[in-house]
């Protein structure tokens, strides 16, 4: 029986590959060895990760649906180090939608996991129904409703985790459970678009976010660009989020750019959680910056902003220079520095990627940062060491084995100063497969 | 029959996976070199070989593609000889010419009724052991003005077959990557989602944005693509707090705070945690102290949260509810925004106020 279900859930993900114009699939291995200082004895771990995901696009049924499309991202992990037995084996699925336009594509459907982009929503992982609606020729709605994707119920791998720990099983929803908006756009042509927006997530039936979103680029000249997006919170009435842009291509191989933006960062809390009685807190940003191409091979890239947090002010500078050896070998020189009342550090990273061949790759990067301040854990069992600074390097060879195989090994080694010593081995081998005009194999 | 552990199971069949990679490595594929700088330079006329190409209509058209028999019209030496190598990368397993799906739509025989010279376009032509295809630059293309404008009007599918599954980096207005556009998007993306959806998949943004889902960081998964602007690089976990103190709702696009008190208390540093330490510097529960817990939570709330999100019993309400020790702790101004009969009817407020 199990059998059978099985078959029939493939021969249902095939039938759309068969007549897809388009079909992208791969699957990447990622293997991970590394110590989890996170664990109390510092165990070393070793993460085993399987990515799958498959693309299809291009599929038209007459007098129906046009362009219809299916898009699967989904990655299962197996752990040797975990904290509860669940979390040996675990997996979920980062996007699983299928799109469709109605109408002679005035209408566009998407339903399924997603990612709702643009105005207030920003970046929103969401399980439901996406409508997008065009009037005309310039203008459009669109409008989303589901639920905010919660992690599942398991813990990530190592401090390079991403998934959060199992917070629905002890009550506290991360986001909310319910979320709808919207946004109407005006977008005149290609480059200028300006938009307004909405977003509201209820969680328990109780208003966790609801926020008013003004967006705008436009493209004022051939060579300049204007960017500003607002979010208002409506139930403080303040602003949450407020940036301004202005770029200027001065040449075809320099640019200038100069920007300010305003934060509120307690309005991103959610409104049921308690802390978002305590304070109004605010972040401000102005600052600018410039990219030249100086040579076809030389190119400069600078940034630096005046902040304004609570508590004091502080600065961040950001350059980096980049040489192209030949088309596929680089090497570059990046800096960071970031200064705000309660610490600092300066940080540089050098790196080079260089083409043995046209198929196999080497890269590798030495990062330095220093900080201003120690931390203090004294009290904790964290193992950290007394210093300041900290330098890490990572050498990794990749290889295009051909058919669509690739294959990378990669390791790290440094020393930090919350980790006594700190190494990584990744070993990636992936496949990609992609057919043009129904199994056409490039 | 005894079942191995689930992690066994998952590791063998990852080092099945990565055992057929290295199989299907030792059998990459032949791939066939024209010379095409060194036929230019001696003299060889372009359409001494592809003179099928004035009735090319579209890219990709097998006629365009000489046959062995034209090669070996000059080069029947090299053959008799087994100079296999002379053309074919692979000389021990030899194969035919595999030709690849077009990305561009292009039509020849309309472009060589304007001018035969096909130099106009192909500018530069690889050499022996350079593998680029002779593909003039997009340069060439937008030297005319008919693509010229529709390049200004961002028409690429009249050009392009399938941006998304070959996404090109702008270098100009009004979407340009060049500068750091990691740092640079969100505001851009926030107003012209739509125009990044004709080269990005969602999957592309899913690399780094679904942080509820994703197993890992972008960084984790690709450590050799170091020419990236990708934010958690190096030892980021050393430097998240002050980046976190420099810009928090930046953070919040992807995280939110429970995903922070995740990481906290697997480190023992929240009051709910197996064995819980305490992080905090002395004097912080002592009122006028420089290191006043009060002072620091006014001045970045959204830290406390990241270890005491445990709901509004956490250890917060104990103290600052009505009748406690700690005092009304609502900012100046929260009373002209929030009514006093919002008391009877958010549950958050229920906390302090029964």
């Amino acid at each position: 029986m199990r059998g059978a279900a099985a078959l029939a859930l493939l021969l249902t993900l095939w039938a759309p590959v068969a007549i897809a114009q388009v079909t992208e699939a791969s699957a990447t291995t990622v293997l991970r060895l590394e110590p989890d200082w996170r664990t109390t004895d510092s165990r070393v771990g070793l993460w085993g990760t399987q990515y799958v995901g498959l693309s299809v696009r291009g599929i038209d049924i007459p007098g129906a649906v046009e362009d219809l499309r299916f898009q699967l991202s989904a990655w299962g992990t197996a752990a040797t180090i975990t904290s509860t037995p669940e979390q040996l084996l675990t997996g979920d699925f980062e996007l699983l939608f299928m799109q469709g336009s109605l109408f002679q594509r005035h209408l566009t459907l998407t339903v399924g996991r997603q990612l709702i982009s643009g105005g207030a929503a920003r970046v929103l992982q969401l399980d439901g129904l996406n409508a997008n609606v065009s009037i005309g020729k310039y203008f459009g709605i669109s409008g989303y409703v589901g639920q905010p994707v919660v992690a599942p119920t398991v813990s990530g791998q190592g401090v390079n985790a991403y998934v959060a720990a199992p917070t629905v099983s002890r009550g506290v929803v991360p986001l909310g459970d319910f979320a709808f908006g919207g946004r109407a756009y005006w977008r005149p042509t290609y480059g200028t678009e300006i938009g307004v927006s909405f977003l509201e997530i209820l969680n328990n039936n109780v208003i966790a976010r609801q926020d008013l979103g003004v967006d705008a680029h436009v493209l004022i000249l051939p060579n300049l660009s204007l960017t500003a997006s607002s979010i208002l919170s409506l139930v403080e009435l303040r602003v949450a989020d407020g940036q301004l842009g202005l770029s200027w291509h001065i040449l075809p191989t320099l640019e200038l750019f100069v920007n300010g933006m305003r934060t509120e960062p307690d309005l991103f809390l959610s409104r049921t959680s308690i802390f978002s009685v305590f304070a109004y807190t605010q972040r401000t940003a102005v600052g600018g910056g410039a990219f030249w191409q100086a040579l076809p091979r030389l190119s400069f890239y600078g940034e630096y902003n005046q902040l304004w947090v609570d508590g004091g002010s502080g600065n961040e500078a950001i350059l980096g220079v980049t040489y192209k050896l030949d088309r596929k070998s680089s090497v570059g020189l990046n800096g960071h520095l970031l200064y705000v009342p309660v610490n600092g550090y300066t940080e540089l990273r050098a790196w080079v990627l260089e083409s043995l061949t046209d198929r196999i790759k080497l890269s590798a990067d030495l990062q330095w940062q220093l900080l201003e301040n120690l931390f203090s854990y004294a009290g904790t069992s964290i193992p950290y060491n007394a210093t300041k600074d900290s330098i890490v390097g990572t050498a990794s060879v990749s290889w295009l084995i051909g058919c669509g195989w690739s294959a990378m090994l990669s390791g790290s080694i440094g020393t930090t100063p919350l980790n006594l010593t700190r190494y990584t081995v990744t070993a990636r081998i992936g496949y990609n497969f992609t057919t043009f005009d129904a199994g056409t194999p490039r | 029959m005894k079942w191995r552990p689930f992690w066994l199971r998952g590791l063998l069949v990852a080092s099945l996976l990565l055992g057929a990679g290295v199989v299907a490595a030792l059998d990459a594929a032949d791939h066939i070199n024209p010379n095409h700088a060194g036929h230019a330079k001696s003299g060889v006329e372009c359409l001494a070989c592809h003179e099928p190409i004035f009735d090319e209509t579209a890219l990709g058209q097998l006629s365009a593609f000489p046959k062995e028999a034209k090669c070996l019209s000059c080069h029947k030496k090299q053959k008799e000889d087994g100079n296999c190598g002379f053309c074919h990368s692979r000389p021990d397993k030899p194969g035919p010419y595999v030709l690849s799906s077009p990305h561009l739509k292009f039509n020849h025989a309309k472009h060589l009724e304007k001018d035969e010279k096909c130099e106009v376009c192909h500018l530069q032509l690889p050499a022996r052991g350079q593998v680029d295809k002779p593909v003039p630059p997009m340069k060439t293309c937008l030297g005319c003005h008919e693509h010229a404008q529709q390049y200004a009007n961002g028409q690429c599918d009249v050009c392009h077959r399938d941006l998304l599954s070959i996404p090109l980096k702008p270098t100009s207005p009004p979407f340009s990557h060049q500068a750091n556009f990691t740092r640079a998007h969100p505001p851009i993306a926030r107003a012209s989602a739509a125009s990044c959806t004709l080269c990005h998949q969602q999957r592309f943004c899913s690399d780094c944005h679904a942080a509820m889902t994703a197993p890992m960081r972008i960084e984790a998964v690709k450590p050799d693509a170091v020419d990236k602007n990708f934010i958690h690089w190096g030892d980021y976990l050393t430097r998240h707090s002050i980046e976190a103190r420099g810009n928090e709702s930046r953070c919040q696009t992807c995280h939110v705070v429970t995903f922070c008190e995740q990481c906290h208390r697997a480190a023992q540093l929240t009051p709910n945690a197996a064995n819980p330490q305490n992080p905090h510097p002395s004097g912080w529960n002592m009122p006028g102290s420089s290191s006043f817990h009060g002072t620091a939570a006014r001045q970045d709330i959204v830290s406390c949260a990241t270890c005491h999100e445990q709901g509004a019993q956490s250890n917060c309400v104990t103290c600052h509810r009505v009748g406690g020790v700690g005092g009304d702790p609502h900012p100046s101004g929260w009373t002209n925004r929030h009514p006093s009969s919002e008391i009877h009817h958010n549950p958050m407020c229920l906390a302090c106020h029964p």
